[in-house]
């Protein structure tokens, strides 16, 4: 008796279970066709031309090493690098493959990039170069010292050739991404709907995250301003130190960061939270992006000395993205069912 | 008043005159005397019985001679004339004793072979099967490559199991019951001869080490209502039961040796034997091998010993003790891309596992009377684990840097002892069981760098501050259980059962803090000490009931409460970005059984079929969420508790039918067996609710929602031929049911199967077996991972074949001796 008893209570255990209705089902596709034809492709575009626009004015510069080819070289530096703060935001699939992000690893390593220069023979594509390369190893090869030095530097075959190497090496890269996009990717993105793990959101977002988190909140601001050492200032450690572009370039990044949050005149993810009745987080998410942006209009070029004089704007800087980061990683999250899958793993 | 004395006195006196006493004494062969001896006067019919002296008296009325006539079971009977002087005295009577001699008998007619599937009893020395899903798998009868430890073949007559072949010959048993995961069969509180094997039976219960099963007898499976007597895990109990010593011979000497595809190499040696009170048995296994994939090779060694000495009839002491060691290179994980490519690649060469393990168990057997025995274990574990590799995701090619190298100790010590005792209420047997258990231990887990370059390392580069972590797990558990089966009638029973557990678990140790900047180069470095500390006591139940139709039919059905205690690796931070619930639970649930089994009644076709519900209810995860912070206002943290509850149910089915005779109704006792048997499992598992929103009703991971294992078995005289077909249906392998991902250490586990092929042929004392597996060759795997063994994609083997050579040599050389 007793037995029918508890089979029973187990079956009312069963469908009494009624599922706590976490998240709504919704709908991904709109925001997919939306996020791959109006943002990513666009700004692929962009910084494919702004890349191939740099490496023609560095070989001019190679050739030809004066003064109106430095400017030129410089400008276009700046442009390309302001068009991958908006591509960096969305480090995934193909990106991820030919690893993308290996063109904006700071603080460029001064020390690898001589004794590679020296060498006359290497590989930048070796992961001992990942931080002899890309943008912050142009950044000091365009921009430090005297324009006299650099030009010196120019003239000197070994230098503007590992120059030319590293500007060949970052069109390339772009290339090649923007290139799967526009063959096989955007088919295979369009199609992977859905929140699992693998599916394109999960990865839009974990990508979005991790680039707020680490790239943007850690590098561009925190760990320069002494978050991560005590609040000992590591100045050295900001994004574009030579060219001295950081906060601009920070700039350029946030709103790349908004224009794929908000959608850019379609759905993104700010309609899809709508979508599950969460527009109250979506619109708080809207207003702290708008306090990033205030904040860092309080900061100034070149960064690294206004740290060396007072690094408090900074660090309210820093707490405005960390006032973010919980209604990312906690609340979109959640209210969407994605899982965040780019931490550590904690061994078997 | 005077008259009536006169008439008293003459009838007593009348009565003396007539009848007389007769009286003796009655002993057995060896002069002791015998009770309860019926004496029989055979002039009047009349008789007695003799009292515990042996002494007897009996009335007569005879005056003359009288036949006395003495009978006692088990004594022949004798007859005696009396005559009238010696009334008073009789001799001492003599009883023989009947003893028959009878010839030696042979035993013609063989037993019809069941190919490894055995029909369970309720209760078997102090284990109790009555009412619960127990299933055990005959090693000597089994048509099964038993050489090269395949489990799909050696466990396919069990139900419901999941079972992952990503190891060359099964060096780590993976099998998983009921929608629980197979990692190293964790979620099965696995035994050999009744005591635990694994790491650490609380909080890390992986079975590393598992015995060959070419020195099994058999193997007892029993699901959810095992957590009674057993305690923790939810799956149940898997107990290995080694080979027992020959009880007709001084000395046996088994040899076997094997040979098959990628070089593998087994010799397996074994002595045994008992001599008078002493028995014992040993065995030595050196096994190695390529395996398939490339970058990939073990060498294994292993040794076993057990003595036992049987002082009476009453108690026997048993002292066992078990060696493991084994080095293997491991090949790594793949993406879906490079699997498809080719599934034999590899794209790891620096990834080495090591095990060494070391069991000594010395058991006491009391037989108190037939109805009451008690039994008990002290053991002592002393092994570890060493992992070394490099574990970035499988889409990174291998910078040659330095490689994680994680080093786990375990040592333990356990103490469980059983009473059990028959008794009757009213004619109606009931069993009575009552046990405890004491462990305590300590196991640790260290995390850190050292440099494989071409060989493998297990040293630290810096043992003294490790690049990881270092922590200890000091824990001790205490449980007391019971259990009962009352008979109502002579064909319903119930069980019941209750169990109290105290668990205490601490963690102490250090992690390294690393923080890196944008580069990759090293901002700051902090040692961090952690220290925490879980105690707790709850009580769970069970119960059950039977009710047997006749010999031939039962139903059955159980409910139980099981519980899994809080892992190691749950304990664990090694991050300050993780924070460990204070209170996390134990995680709790419960498993549910109603089933039918039996057979035909001329025990051609059994069957046992059976619905199950698991029902789980605290399963730890972890999940986002922010913690106010003095600094930076809210802290975003990974917070690891309990978090999900998940329900899991469906349908386990066995059938097997000796088709030769139900055909061939006359032939009952021809040499030929002809037996076909399928086993079925539906499983359908959800995640109702979680705290984690990515697994809300989602289907929870590595659970095949259908399998089929269905074969023929065939034996003629000494010939056995068996041929399985094995199919696993697809599955998701994580909670949020990835189809795709880049790194594919989430994704589809698509449809597979395998066909296998067994033989055996036996002449004298000669064993030939061949196992051809995968006879399809067949591309599948079974199993992705996040960490070891990938990550990624786990490729399962081709085609291969081994045979096997065996010989009972102790024979052979008897012969020559004589």
């Amino acid at each position: 008796m007793k037995n029918i008893l508890y089979f029973l209570f187990g079956l009312v255990l069963v469908f009494a279970c009624k599922p706590n209705s976490n998240s709504k089902n919704y709908e991904t596709a709109e925001m997919l066709k939306n996020v791959a034809e109006n943002i990513v492709l666009p700004n692929y575009t962009a910084l494919e031309t702004n890349t191939n626009t740099l490496n023609n004015t560095v070989q001019d510069l190679r050739f030809s090493p004066d003064a109106a080819n430095l400017v030129a070289a410089q400008n276009a530096f700046l442009e390309a690098y302001k068009s991958w703060q908006k591509v960096s935001v969305f480090q995934f699939g193909p990106a991820a493959d030919v690893a993308l992000n290996t063109i904006n690893i700071f603080p460029t390593d001064t020390t690898q990039i001589h004794s590679n220069i020296a060498a006359s023979s290497y590989n930048l594509d070796a992961a001992s170069n990942i931080d002899a390369s890309g943008f912050p190893a142009l950044d000091y090869l365009l921009f430090s010292g005297t324009e006299s030095e650099i030009l010196i530097r120019f003239s000197t075959a070994a230098d503007s050739e590992y120059a030319l190497a590293v500007s060949e090496q970052i069109k390339n890269k772009v290339s090649q991404v923007k290139s799967l996009w526009e063959t096989s990717y955007k088919t295979t993105f369009l199609a992977a709907t859905g929140n699992a793990v693998g599916s394109s959101l999960s990865e839009l977002t974990n990508a979005m995250i991790l680039n707020f988190e680490k790239n943007a909140r850690e590098a561009k601001i925190g760990i320069p301003a002494g978050v991560r050492t005590l609040n000992q200032i590591v100045p050295d450690k900001v994004e574009a130190f030579y060219s001295k572009n950081s906060i601009l370039l920070a700039k350029e990044h946030i709103a790349g960061f908004k224009e794929l949050y908000e959608g850019k005149n379609g759905d993104s993810f700010k309609a899809i939270l709508i979508a599950v009745d969460k527009e109250t987080l979506a619109n708080n998410m809207s207003s702290h992006i708008l306090n990033i942006e205030t904040s860092l209009n309080l900061l100034s070029d070149p960064f690294n000395e206004m740290l060396e004089n007072d690094n408090t704007a900074a660090l309210a800087t820093y707490a405005e993205y960390q006032k973010l980061l919980p209604l990312l990683k906690v609340d979109m999250t959640a209210a969407l069912g994605l899982l965040i899958t780019y931490s550590d793993s904690d061994g078997d | 008043m005077q008259k009536y004395f006169a008439t008293f006195l003459f009838l007593f006196t009348s009565q003396i005159l007539l009848s007389q006493n007769v009286s003796g004494f009655i002993y057995n062969e060896k002069n002791k005397p015998l009770k309860n001896v019926l004496v029989f006067l055979e002039n009047d019919g009349s008789s007695v019985f003799s009292d515990k002296s042996g002494f007897f008296e009996i009335e007569t009325k005879e005056f003359q001679e009288i036949t006395l006539v003495f009978f006692m079971e088990g004594f022949a009977e004798f007859r005696k004339v009396v005559s009238f002087k010696d009334f008073a005295q009789v001799d001492n009577v003599l009883l023989k004793s009947l003893n028959l001699e009878i010839d030696e008998v042979n035993v013609v007619a063989k037993r019809k072979t069941m190919f490894g599937y055995t029909k369970i009893k309720s209760i078997d020395g102090t284990t109790i099967y009555s009412t619960k899903k127990a299933e055990i798998v005959d090693l000597e009868t089994i048509n099964a490559n038993v050489a090269n430890n395949s489990s799909r073949q050696i466990f396919s007559k069990v139900s419901g199991l999941n079972i992952w072949e990503s190891d060359c010959s099964g060096l780590q048993l993976g099998v998983g019951s009921r929608g629980l995961s197979p990692a190293r069969t964790s979620n099965f509180n696995v035994r050999q001869n009744g005591y635990d094997i694994s790491a650490d039976a609380i909080g890390y219960p992986d079975a590393y080490y598992a015995p060959p099963m070419q020195a099994l007898k058999s193997i007892e499976v029993v699901k959810g209502a095992a957590s009674l007597q057993y305690g923790t895990q939810f799956g149940g109990l898997i107990n290995f039961k080694f080979k027992e010593a020959p009880k007709d011979k001084n000395l046996q000497w088994d040899l076997s040796l094997t040979g098959g595809s990628n070089k593998y190499f087994n010799v397996y040696n074994s002595f045994s034997g008992t001599i008078k009170k002493f028995s014992y048995f040993t065995y030595f296994q050196y096994r190695r091998g390529d395996c398939w994939r490339c970058n990939s090779g073990f060498e294994y060694y292993s040794a076993f010993a057990n003595m036992k000495y049987q002082f009476s009839e009453k108690f026997s002491m048993q002292l066992e003790y078990t060696f493991l060691s084994y080095l293997a290179q491991q090949a790594g994980g793949l993406t879906d891309a490079l699997f498809e490519q080719d599934a034999r690649q590899s794209i790891r060469d620096r990834n080495w596992f090591k095990i060494y393990w070391n069991l000594l168990n010395l058991k006491f057997e009391y037989k108190f009377s037939n109805k009451t025995r008690l039994e008990a274990f002290a053991l002592g574990q002393l092994s570890g684990r060493d992992a070394s590799g490099f574990l970035g995701k499988i889409s990174r090619t291998d910078p040659l840097d330095e490689t994680e190298l994680l080093k786990d100790k375990y040592e333990n010590f356990i103490f469980e002892t059983k009473l059990l005792h028959k008794y009757k209420i009213k004619e109606r047997p009931m069993v009575f069981l009552v046990g405890a258990r004491f462990m305590q231990g300590t196991t640790s887990k260290m995390q850190g760098a050292t440099n494989n370059a071409s060989k493998a390392s297990f040293e630290y580069l810096n043992p003294e501050r490790l690049e990881g972590s270092d922590f200890s797990f000091p824990n001790r558990n205490f449980a007391l259980f019971t259990e009962n089966i009352f008979t109502v009638t002579e064909k319903l029973s119930f069980t019941f059962g209750a169990r109290l557990e105290y668990l205490s678990q601490k963690a102490e140790g250090y992690y390294t803090n690393t923080t890196y900047d944008f580069a990759g180069n090293v901002l700051q470095d902090t040692t961090i000490n952690e220290s925490k500390n879980f105690n707790r006591i709850f009580p769970f139940f069970g119960g059950g009931a039977s009710y047997k139709f006749n010999d031939n039919l039962e139903i059955y059905t159980n409910i139980s409460q099981n519980y899994r205690a809080v892992g190691y690796n749950d304990l664990r931070i090694v991050n300050p970005n993780l924070v460990v619930d204070s209170n996390l639970q134990d995680e709790r649930g419960f498993n549910f059984d109603f089933g039918v089994k039996g057979n035909t009644k001329n025990e051609l076709v059994f069957f046992d079929a059976n619905v199950f519900v698991l029902k789980y209810n605290n399963r730890i995860g972890t999940y986002f969420t922010s913690v106010p912070d003095p600094v930076l206002i809210n802290r975003v943290v990974r917070y690891r508790t309990n978090i999900s509850s998940a329900l899991s149910y469906g349908l386990e089915m066995f059938v097997q039918a000796d088709i030769y005779r139900l055909l061939a109704k006359k032939k009952e006792n021809a040499p030929v067996s002809l037996s076909v048997y399928a086993n079925l499992s539906l499983i359908e598992a959800k995640y109702l609710d979680s705290k984690q929103s990515a697994f809300f009703n989602k289907n929870i991971e590595d659970v095949p929602p259908f399998t089929l294992r269905t074969g023929v078995d065939f034996q003629w005289k000494k010939l056995r031929l068996g041929t399985q077909f094995s199919y696993t249906h697809k599955h998701f392998s994580d909670a949020t049911n990835a189809e795709f991902s880049a790194d594919a250490i989430v994704g589809i586990i698509p449809s597979y199967y395998t066909i296998d092929f067994n033989a055996s042929y036996e002449w004298k004392m000669l064993r030939l077996q061949l196992a051809l597996n995968n006879l399809t060759n067949n591309k599948y795997f079974t199993r992705r991972a996040d960490g070891y063994p990938g990550p990624g994609i786990l490729p399962s083997d081709a085609f291969n074949f081994n045979i096997t050579l065996s010989a009972k040599l102790a024979d052979l050389w008897k012969k020559r001796a004589k």
